[in-house]
């Protein structure tokens, strides 16, 4: 037991302050009954990277074979005519390098109020955090019924895109939302 | 012992979020208690956070507030005594952390103790979300009652689920209780 306290003791203290555990939030219309749901078609998200290792098409196609596979697993179908719900998925990477006095800041344009720091190209990055979106909406009326928010700080770009199928089946592992009794 | 104590302050710390705190202000000339409808005028998110900027949020927020007023005897009505307004906004922030050194005692049988090093400074991020519930008498459209939580997490995904709480919290401080 002491042995176990001591090597957890150990690792907290070596855990790098900057990269936050993986953490995801599911929200959900209660009103809805996705039981109903038997069809549905993957619209092209949105990439919001430039880094090559994020924005290419072998990442994106194993993000939506990932998404495909769990919906189908659970028994909907993949329709391109008139999908009971159509799914959209939103990539983000937003880079950050530490400067010497230990503050983390934003590379290229500013995001979310931290400030930016200009030329997007001469800085080092120190690590990324990566946002993974999984909408679900029903295409008539188009209305947002389920969405999973996937928050993942890596070291790099390339760490985040290869983790990226792993974090959407994570997120789609709670799609059908469980009814409450 | 010692290090029993040390091992909790740790696993305290690494999870420990900012303080929150929150206000509420009221208007000490109106009676509550005459207060018999409401509606809810406008839930409106000025956050980019994906947790915070959707129907979906906004719906769930629109239900603690049907449901705990409800409980409190008032009824939902079109043409309200009060009408609620919701909002939030979020802030991203980066502040620096330094990390002391330690000495891990000796352990029982004859374990070594051992020296942590102090680490850092580091980066450390976190975010804050301003919740604001307003309820105002539709008959002369003034504000009566104002709660604004302010809560701050380090990450994104903890504030999406402690929102909800804090909206809870502000609630249970309304009505206002009357001073002697």
């Amino acid at each position: 037991m002491c042995r176990i306290m001591r090597l957890t003791l150990l690792a907290l203290m070596l855990l790098p302050l900057s990269l936050r555990a993986d953490d995801s939030t599911v929200d959900f219309d209660a009103d809805v009954a996705f039981s109903s749901f038997r069809t549905f078609a993957i619209k092209d998200g949105k990439i919001d990277s430039t880094r090559p290792e994020v924005n290419n098409s072998i990442v994106i196609n194993a993000l939506k074979k990932t998404i495909r596979d769990e919906l189908t697993v659970r028994g909907l179908k993949e329709t391109p005519d008139k999908p009971d719900v159509v799914i959209q998925y939103i990539v983000e990477a937003t880079e950050y390098s530490v400067g010497s006095g230990g503050r983390a800041n934003p590379i290229g344009p500013a995001r979310g109020g931290r400030g930016g720091r200009g030329d997007p190209t001469g800085t080092p990055v120190d690590f990324i955090e990566g946002t993974l979106v999984i909408d679900v909406s029903t295409s008539q009326p188009a209305l947002l019924v389920w969405r999973g928010v996937y928050r993942d700080d890596e070291k790099n770009s390339a760490k985040f895109a290869q983790k990226l199928a792993g974090d959407a089946k994570k997120l789609l592992a709670q799609y059908p939302p469980k009814k409450k009794s | 012992m010692r290090l029993t104590r040390i091992f909790g302050t740790l696993l305290l710390c690494s999870g420990l979020a900012v303080a929150d705190d929150h206000t509420v202000n009221s208007d000490a000339t109106v009676d509550f208690s005459t207060i018999k409808t409401f509606a809810i005028r406008e839930t409106k998110s000025a956050s980019q956070k994906y947790e915070f900027n959707n129907r979906l949020f906004l719906k769930k927020v629109s239900q603690i507030v049907r449901a705990d007023l409800i409980k409190k005897g008032l009824e939902e009505n079109p043409t309200p005594d009060i009408l609620i307004d919701f909002s939030i906004s979020t802030r991203d922030y980066s502040t620096v952390e330094n990390q002391r050194g330690f000495r891990v005692p000796d352990g029982p049988g004859g374990q070594r103790g051992y020296v942590v090093d102090g680490a850092g400074p580091q980066p450390k991020l976190f975010n804050e979300a301003t919740i604001s519930l307003d309820f105002t008498m539709r008959a002369k459209n003034a504000l009566v009652w104002r709660g604004t939580y302010r809560d701050e997490e380090d990450s994104v995904s903890k504030l999406a689920r402690t929102v909800p709480t804090d909206v809870e919290k502000l609630l249970s401080e309304y009505p206002p209780k009357k001073k002697n």
